[in-house]
């Protein structure tokens, strides 16, 4: 269902107080709308915080992932339909 | 009052992807794993896909099922969120596992109203902030609100009011009590006891002739007694035991590979340990053979210890005391007990100070780049567990929640 991808993306964000919210992320130079969060959570790698979201275009749902200490991005997984 | 959450685990991925809302959906390990079914979707339970069953067999009952490999720490996430909701609206919050918590309101009705009106305000908070169903059962005790969150679901809200509590046990099977298991079932069963009317009623003495001391228990049980309190996470024992088991990916009668997990689950039980500062002299090794046959033997020894080699090797004692294998191996699991709070011992050895600056120096490289960022070589040899998780719950003010079982191996 889901594929492992791990590669870094581009991401435009609000960040307000403690939330942070993905709007778009640009993904081998196509840019995705983030049309939902469907959920978030978190996790740790060491002493590195890592905010993951699950979002959907629209018509896919992919995981991106925002690591706090590196302040970078990416796209954990993506699922696509079939 | 009892909060279950409903389908736990395949919930949060049907929330987190909307391809997979109102499909059968079953979370386990990885696909290309022997795994279990950690929880499976309601849709998936109406083919009869249960907790615990094979994925062949899961797969078998429902074909069409999409099998979601687990993300242990999506859940545990979800779960601390959940506590801190639940938190909202008592501080007497016992966590009975992953997803399921007592909670005490009754100090808590001047504020938030009746224990139905706090168990809605839960329920719309939970959907609200997280999107995600519960179960709830309202009763005068723990074991009879355990028995109402089971009486619907999904999405339930159940109360029992103590003068109902004598029908309700009238016809109720007794394996419907928590606490009661097949075995017990089985037992009470072949004595002619089925129902918790006829377990309430049992005379004591048979219970104790057959059961022992927990023969006074079992009659409070079919009574629908319980004077167990809440226990909040924040007021919880000491740790008894730390463990980890792993179901293999095949049953195998490889020994190097059943040495090789071992030494993985000792390093991670070890790993625990020192985070919790504890130490522990009793090692427990368990195997569970390709017939489901499990058992397990320890060993104790003089010495406290919280080194994964240290443990590796007790348990390695253990795995020559029982010879040869008589059937192949589906599940390796290593337990420490016996357990004594260290906050740092002292060495006159010049040896065993080189060892605690070593494991010091590991711990801290591990602490900043994840788990198994330094590890004994053995564990270069291609290992399939990947992904081991404990079998204990321990209470999160202590460390976090990542010692939960999300997974049943």
């Amino acid at each position: 269902m889901y594929e492992v991808i791990e590669e870094p993306i581009h991401v435009g964000a609000i960040f307000k107080g403690s939330k942070i919210k993905p709007r778009w992320f640009i993904w081998k130079k196509r840019k995705y709308p983030i049309r939902d969060i469907t959920f978030r959570w978190q996790d740790r790698k060491g002493e590195e915080n890592l905010l993951y979201f699950s979002v959907s275009d629209g018509v896919n749902t992919y995981e991106i992932c925002f690591n706090q200490k590196s302040l970078n991005w990416f796209l954990s997984k993506v699922s696509i339909e079939g | 009052m009892h909060v279950d959450m409903n389908a736990f685990f395949a919930s949060i991925e049907q929330k987190a992807n909307p391809r997979l809302r109102n499909k059968p959906i079953i979370v386990g390990g990885s696909p290309h794993s022997r795994t279990v079914v950690a929880t499976a979707s309601y849709e998936a339970r109406e083919y009869g896909v249960k907790t615990g069953m094979s994925l062949i067999e899961a797969r078998r009952l429902c074909p069409q099922a999409i099998l979601v490999e687990g993300n242990s720490a999506k859940y545990i996430d979800t779960s601390l969120e959940i506590i801190k909701i639940l938190n909202k609206f008592t501080d007497q919050v016992e966590i009975f596992s992953i997803d399921e918590a007592f909670l005490d309101v009754t100090g808590s009705q001047a504020l938030f109203g009746k224990p139905v009106e706090i168990a809605r305000k839960i329920k719309e908070r939970l959907r609200k902030k997280l999107g995600l169903t519960c179960s709830i059962g309202i009763a005068p005790n723990k074991l009879l609100a355990k028995l109402a969150s089971e009486m619907e679901k999904p999405d339930g809200l159940v109360e029992i009011e103590e003068e109902e509590v004598p029908k309700i046990l009238t016809s109720l099977p007794v394996e419907k009590l928590c606490g009661i298991g097949e075995k017990t079932a089985s037992h009470l069963s072949q004595l002619g006891i089925r129902s918790a009317e006829e377990l309430g009623n049992a005379p004591v003495d048979f219970l104790v002739h057959h059961f022992g001391i927990i023969g006074h228990l079992l009659r409070q049980m079919g009574k629908g007694r319980d004077g167990s309190r809440v226990v909040s996470y924040t007021e919880e024992g000491e740790v008894k035991s730390m463990g980890h088991s792993y179901t293999l990916p095949g049953d195998t009668w490889d020994m190097e590979m059943i040495r090789t997990v071992l030494l993985r689950l000792s390093e991670q039980v070890g790993r625990r340990l020192r985070k919790g500062g504890y130490r522990g002299r009793r090692v427990t090794l368990v195997l569970r053979y390709s017939d489901f046959f499990t058992f397990s033997r320890d060993l104790s020894i003089s010495d406290y210890i919280d080194y994964g080699v240290d443990i590796y090797y007790v348990a390695l004692r253990i795995l020559k005391r029982i010879g040869r294998l008589n059937k192949a191996v589906r599940l390796v699991g290593v337990k420490v007990s016996n357990l004594i709070f260290d906050s740092g011992q002292l060495y006159l050895l010049e040896s065993y100070k080189k060892r605690e600056a070593l494991m010091g120096a590991i711990d801290r490289i591990n602490d900043k780049f994840g788990e198994f960022t330094l590890h004994p070589c053995r564990l270069l040899m291609e290992t399939p567990c990947e992904k081991i998780f404990p079998y204990r719950i321990p209470p999160p003010q202590r460390k976090s929640l990542s010692h939960l079982t999300p997974f049943p191996t």
